[in-house]
């Protein structure tokens, strides 16, 4: 019975937001013409793998008369120089015509988004029309649906690459310089994104969750994220992370501040967390971290129990990444600084 | 005869002959399936705890779904095999839940779904799942028939 159920891909990533994100399934204007172009790729790489084994098949069993004419002089002109000149400059005349709205203007006022890649989980800032930061989070774009959005890609380290494949092509995230990719999303959903260029061990373990809402749920969401905090979840947006239902509640009575644990246990100096005294830049922004979907850079989803199992011992989870396990907090600890993080929405 | 056909002359290169690769195939197949009778042979029928499948299935699913393999090591996961908690290999064996709780089905779907409330002080907190949820995950865990 284990054996059938153990096989094939039993990651968290499936149940959680469809790992790995399908690359043949367009939700956005970005991705529909990068699908048309992989699906005629694919189409013509097996048309040319067909005649090639046929030519393989003729030269080695066919009758003489045609093995003859294959290897004529003829047929190099015709099946060497002739066909891939017109196939191939008829592609790319078509290739960069359907392409050719990917690089079009997109306009002024349109969001921005800026997403810095680190080794391995995403920073994410969004800026207001003078390109100020209005909101910090991390592993977690929201877009509203239907309006493209540019997202302004950096890094901090190596060289990374931005990928929802639902909603567009990748771009790379180059360490010195900004580069810019249109997304937009057609419909209200969960899309998953991967860093897409190999930048270290855990390179496969850096992913984030693109959520898409409609106009009017993104403006609430935002609003709920830049009020003084803290705050209770609105449950209907979409993105939310279910809370415990009170059935199955914390049911002791926690004595530890959270919050003390967090600030003295070194979480500060590398996390920020807006209005307290917890202001490091190197690991991701918890200002929001209770209204995540995932946590790990898309791997983990967001509850307690894996709130503290990634505190308590994320090099287990994510091995060499640059947050040592705190395997020194007790259970009541883990606890106190889980809850305290649980309420950071 | 060479199993895999006629070694010519000089005896290094092994003739391939459709013969011989139907010779080695039933060969092969006949191995296999000696092995598996075998194996099959290991358990005295009823004397194990047959678990349902479909609800095994179910329970792996919201296993996924929390995310337990953050802190446990859970056969039939490949990643994660978080070390926060105990391994859960080999659950169906274990004496107490938690060191503290008889190891029956009722007591495990309690634990799974509030730990704090069945062994006040564990690390383990009360996870978001529904009580019937809570017993197909109890159901896997004991199905991890995995000696």
């Amino acid at each position: 019975m284990v054996s059938t159920m153990t096989s094939g891909s039993s990651d968290i990533f499936d149940a959680w937001w469809g790992w790995p994100p399908p690359v043949l399934d367009p939700a956005g204007p970005y991705a529909d013409s990068v699908v048309v172009l992989a699906w005629a790729l694919i189409g013509m790489g097996v048309a040319v793998t067909a005649i090639v084994v046929a030519a393989v098949y003729v030269a080695i069993k066919g009758p003489d008369r045609w093995k003859a004419k294959l290897g004529g002089e003829k047929a190099i002109w015709i099946g060497g120089i002739a066909f891939p000149g017109v196939v191939l400059t008829g592609l790319l005349v078509w290739g960069l015509t359907l392409t050719a709205s990917l690089t079009e203007p997109v306009p002024e006022d349109a969001m921005r988004i800026r997403v810095t890649g680190y080794m391995w989980w995403f920073d994410v800032e969004y800026l207001d029309e003078q390109g100020n930061v209005i909101m910090r989070d991390a592993n977690e774009l929201h877009l509203p649906v239907g309006e493209p959005v540019v997202v302004e890609l950096a890094s901090e380290d190596v060289i990374h690459s931005f990928w929802v494949p639902n909603l567009s092509g990748k771009e790379d995230m180059i360490p010195g310089r900004l580069n810019e990719l249109v997304i937009q999303a057609d419909g209200a959903g969960r899309y998953g994104g991967v860093c897409a260029e190999y930048c270290g061990g855990q390179h496969a373990l850096m992913g984030f969750v693109t959520v898409a809402h409609d106009r009017a749920d993104w403006n609430d969401w935002i609003a709920g994220r830049s009020r003084s905090r803290p705050r209770v979840a609105d449950q209907d947006v979409p993105g939310e992370v279910p809370a415990i239902t009170s059935a199955v509640a914390h049911s002791a009575t926690n004595a530890l501040s959270g919050r003390q644990l967090f600030m003295d246990s070194g979480c500060a100096a590398c996390h920020r967390v807006a209005g307290t005294e917890a202001n490091g830049l190197i690991g991701p922004d918890l200002t929001h971290v209770g209204s995540r979907l995932t946590l790990g850079a898309g791997i983990l989803p967001n509850n307690r129990g894996t709130m503290i199992g990634w505190i308590g011992d994320s090099q287990s989870i994510k091995p060499g990444n640059r947050m040592p396990s705190y395997d020194m907090l007790s259970a009541e600890e883990l606890e106190a600084i889980a809850i305290w993080l649980e309420q950071q929405r | 005869m060479h199993p895999f056909g006629n070694l010519r002359r000089d005896g290094l290169v092994p003739v391939l002959t459709w013969g011989s690769i139907l010779r080695a195939y039933l060969s092969i197949s006949l191995f296999v399936a000696l092995c598996a009778g075998l194996a099959a042979c290991k358990q005295p029928p009823g004397s194990r705890y047959g678990p349902d499948r479909e609800t095994a299935e179910r329970g792996l699913e919201a296993i996924e779904r929390v995310g337990c393999a953050a802190c446990h090591e859970i056969p039939g996961i490949d990643w994660p095999e978080g070390r926060t908690g105990p391994s859960l290999v080999g659950f169906d064996d274990i004496g107490l839940i938690a060191g503290a709780l008889p190891n029956t089905p009722e007591n495990l779907a309690a634990f799974v779904r509030n730990a704090p409330a069945a062994k006040p002080g564990s690390a383990m907190p009360a996870m978001p799942l529904s009580e019937e949820e809570a017993r197909d995950v109890a159901e896997y865990l004991y199905g991890l028939d995995d000696d």
